[in-house]
């Protein structure tokens, strides 16, 4: 069994990409957190060695993803989801290779090219979970108003983020 | 690209964003927590088989072997051997020898034989005698299934009809009174000394149970055990039984999580645990804690189990004092009649993770304000209907002094209900010689708002770089806008409290 100082260390060098790929995945927040908690311990009793942070990261999503399809299943929630391969070659479309680093810059300065209220509006949104209504309120629209601030927000950021990275903007409509 | 890859992207960016603009999460600690712990104490460890048992096995074997030896040096001594039934006459074990059923071939008595076997009789001798030694009286041994022992029918396990582990009448192999002393109510608390003299000190009116009636109690010298409801007096002297956990405040402040079996005593205005089986967790400015014949002091924060007659003590803060031996803050140890022994580091995250009843962590309330009148001067706003409302002004907003000045602590926080009319910026700030300040983001308005912030988040007003040191007397309590007008600011009621950690 590793010491506590190993796992710890071990969970804050993952945390973020393996919940970040289980809301890929499609999993809500509690459960994402729930999951990748599971995926840790698995991890941690089945002993793995934690040679290079690729391989490490490549086993726990495999175990996650386990985890997630597991828990459809028992919960009988039909999700549609591309096959295995599909999924992983995305995954490594958006994370590039340096584990999504340059992806968090381009979203950083792109963030702040938006204006103060899409800002707000994304922060409630997805900071602070807040509801539609809580959001026009805040941001002075009404809430079909505000629901398409956020969705004009993000089709910036989409653009941005992709000039910034250097991606082909294959995914655009 | 296909819509399957365009809901990726799009869960990818959401995904970020929630990183990016949410709070930061780790999973750390609830990892480790559920790596490391593993549901323990609340079985109280295992009844120990008596030490005499292997003795009294041994000494019958021998008995036995020597009685056999004895029987076969009989038959073949010939006429030299003692008549088979006057051997018969004076032992008692004799019926499972094997030589019995063989007839002594002559009945010439050889009397300077006989004592041989009898002589080895004796040596059964220690087997009862254990039960009247001073070791075996220290184990609760009531149930060993003595015949004389036995309860009578009706009898079901009231706490206080056994004798306390530690003064136990002498017991006597084959003497009577035992039964006695296990029937009589009155010596079931045989200290009435000090029991007496505190009875009527109340020493905690204030506790919560995790589990319906989750507190029984028995009074000193009573047999029955009472459900503690809302409004109970617990007394010196009462013992307490806990199923899952309760937290009790004592009248002094102190919080104390229980998870076995305890009695709380007063004595001289001090306030005492006499801990009689698991575990507890104490938060106190100063309390007794005792088992048998150990007792320590403890000032700070605590778990203490019971362990083999001895306390397992892990220190998260504070100091612990047994005689002249000291114990300082983050270490476990263990303390036996030498003092503290085997100490090694700990931390709250170790001991929480290793007692089950530690993971809901347990909160001491220093000091609340309900706002119902005025607590002290009042600087901005004034009190409607049990709130302080006022306007939201910029660097002013509603303020109030507190009662009595509050002196930081290790792990406090402070805990606020309020509402604003408008969402801005807010600034929390504390009053002491200098402001502490704490700036909460975005405040929605229109609704009530409970936070709870650490006061390790307060940083100095005019230096940011300053942070809010243990120690200082804090004074006054304050809202008021940052960035934007809130209008109206309305506080409903403030706390200070602290938690391990």
């Amino acid at each position: 069994m590793r010491s506590a100082a190993e796992i710890e260390s071990l969970v804050k060098r993952h945390q973020e990409s393996l919940l970040r790929y289980l809301r890929f995945l499609g999993a809500e927040e509690a459960l994402a957190q729930d999951l990748a908690q599971d995926t840790f311990v698995a991890a941690i009793h089945a002993e793995f060695s934690d040679i290079e942070p690729k391989s490490t990261s490549a086993y726990l999503r495999t175990t996650a993803r386990n985890f997630y399809f597991m828990w459809l299943r028992k919960h009988k929630r039909e999700v549609a989801l591309p096959g295995d391969d599909v999924l992983e070659s995305a995954w490594h479309e958006e994370e590039g290779g340096d584990f999504g680093e340059g992806y968090q810059r381009a979203l950083q300065n792109c963030l702040g090219q938006l204006t103060d209220r899409a800002r707000l509006a994304l922060k409630m949104r997805y900071g602070d979970n807040a509801s539609r209504e809580q959001i026009s309120f805040a941001t002075g629209l009404d809430p079909e108003g505000a629901k398409t601030l956020i969705r004009r927000a993000k089709e910036k950021l989409k653009e941005c983020i992709t000039r910034q990275v250097g991606k082909q903007d294959t995914y655009d409509l | 690209m296909s819509e399957e890859r365009e809901q990726l992207h799009e869960r990818y960016l959401e995904s970020r964003l929630r990183e990016e603009l949410g709070p930061p999460t780790d999973l750390s600690d609830a990892v480790l927590r559920r790596i490391y712990s593993q549901p323990r104490r609340v079985i109280p460890p295992p009844r120990r088989t008596p030490w005499w048992r292997p003795l009294a096995a041994a000494a019958s074997v021998l008995l036995l072997a020597g009685l056999a030896v004895w029987a076969i040096v009989s038959f073949w001594s010939g006429p030299k051997g003692r008549p088979l039934h006057e051997v018969r006459d004076r032992t008692v074990a004799e019926p499972t020898t094997p030589s019995q059923p063989r007839p002594a071939p002559k009945p010439a008595p050889k009397p300077d034989h006989t004592p041989t076997p009898e002589k080895q009789s004796p040596t059964p001798s220690p087997k009862p005698a254990p039960k009247g030694d001073g070791t075996g009286t220290q184990l609760p041994t009531p149930d060993k299934g003595q015949p004389g022992k036995d309860l009578p029918p009706g009898y079901t396990d009231p706490p206080g009809a056994f004798p306390d582990p530690e003064q136990p009448p002498p017991v006597i192999p084959g003497a009577e009174p035992k039964r006695e002393d296990v029937e009589t109510p009155q010596p079931a608390k045989p200290e009435p000394g000090p029991t007496e003299a505190v009875k009527t000190a109340v020493v905690a009116r204030e506790f919560k149970a995790s589990r319906k009636d989750g507190l029984r109690v028995t009074r000193a010298g009573a047999f029955e055990k009472r459900k503690a409801e809302p409004g109970f007096e617990i007394l010196s002297g009462d013992r307490l039984q806990v199923s899952g956990w309760v937290d009790v405040t004592l009248t002094d402040g102190t919080l104390l999580r229980l998870d076995g079996e305890v009695t709380l005593t007063e004595k001289d205005a001090q306030l005492g645990v006499e801990l009689h089986d698991g575990a507890f967790y104490a938060d106190t400015a100063r309390l007794n804690i005792s088992a048998g014949e150990l007792a320590m002091q403890l000032a700070g924060i605590a778990v203490v189990e019971e362990r083999l007659r001895e306390l397992d003590l892990h220190l998260i803060e504070g100091k612990a004092t047994s005689g002249e031996h000291e114990l300082f803050a983050s270490l476990r140890s263990r303390l036996g009649k030498e003092g503290f022994n085997r100490s090694r580091s700990t931390t709250w995250a170790d001991v929480s993770g290793e007692y089950k009843f530690l993971r809901d962590v347990p909160v001491r309330r220093l000091l609340r304000e309900d706002l119902a009148d005025a607590p002290g001067e009042l600087w901005g706003g004034e009190i409607k209907d049990g709130v302080l409302t006022g306007p939201g002004e910029k660097d002013r907003g509603v303020a109030f002094y507190l009662r009595e000045k509050y002196t930081t602590q290790q792990g406090a926080s402070v805990r606020v209900r309020f509402r604003i009319q408008t969402t801005c910026d807010l600034v929390i700030q504390l009053g002491a010689d200098e402001n502490y300040r704490c700036l909460q983001k975005a405040v929605r308005g229109g609704e009530w708002h409970e936070i709870e912030i650490p006061l390790g988040e307060f940083f100095r007003t005019l230096q940011k770089s300053g942070d809010l040191p243990v120690g200082t007397d804090i004074r006054r309590f304050q809202i008021h806008g940052e960035d934007g007008d809130p209008q109206l600011i309305e506080i409903d009621w403030v706390e200070f409290n602290r938690r391990p950690g």
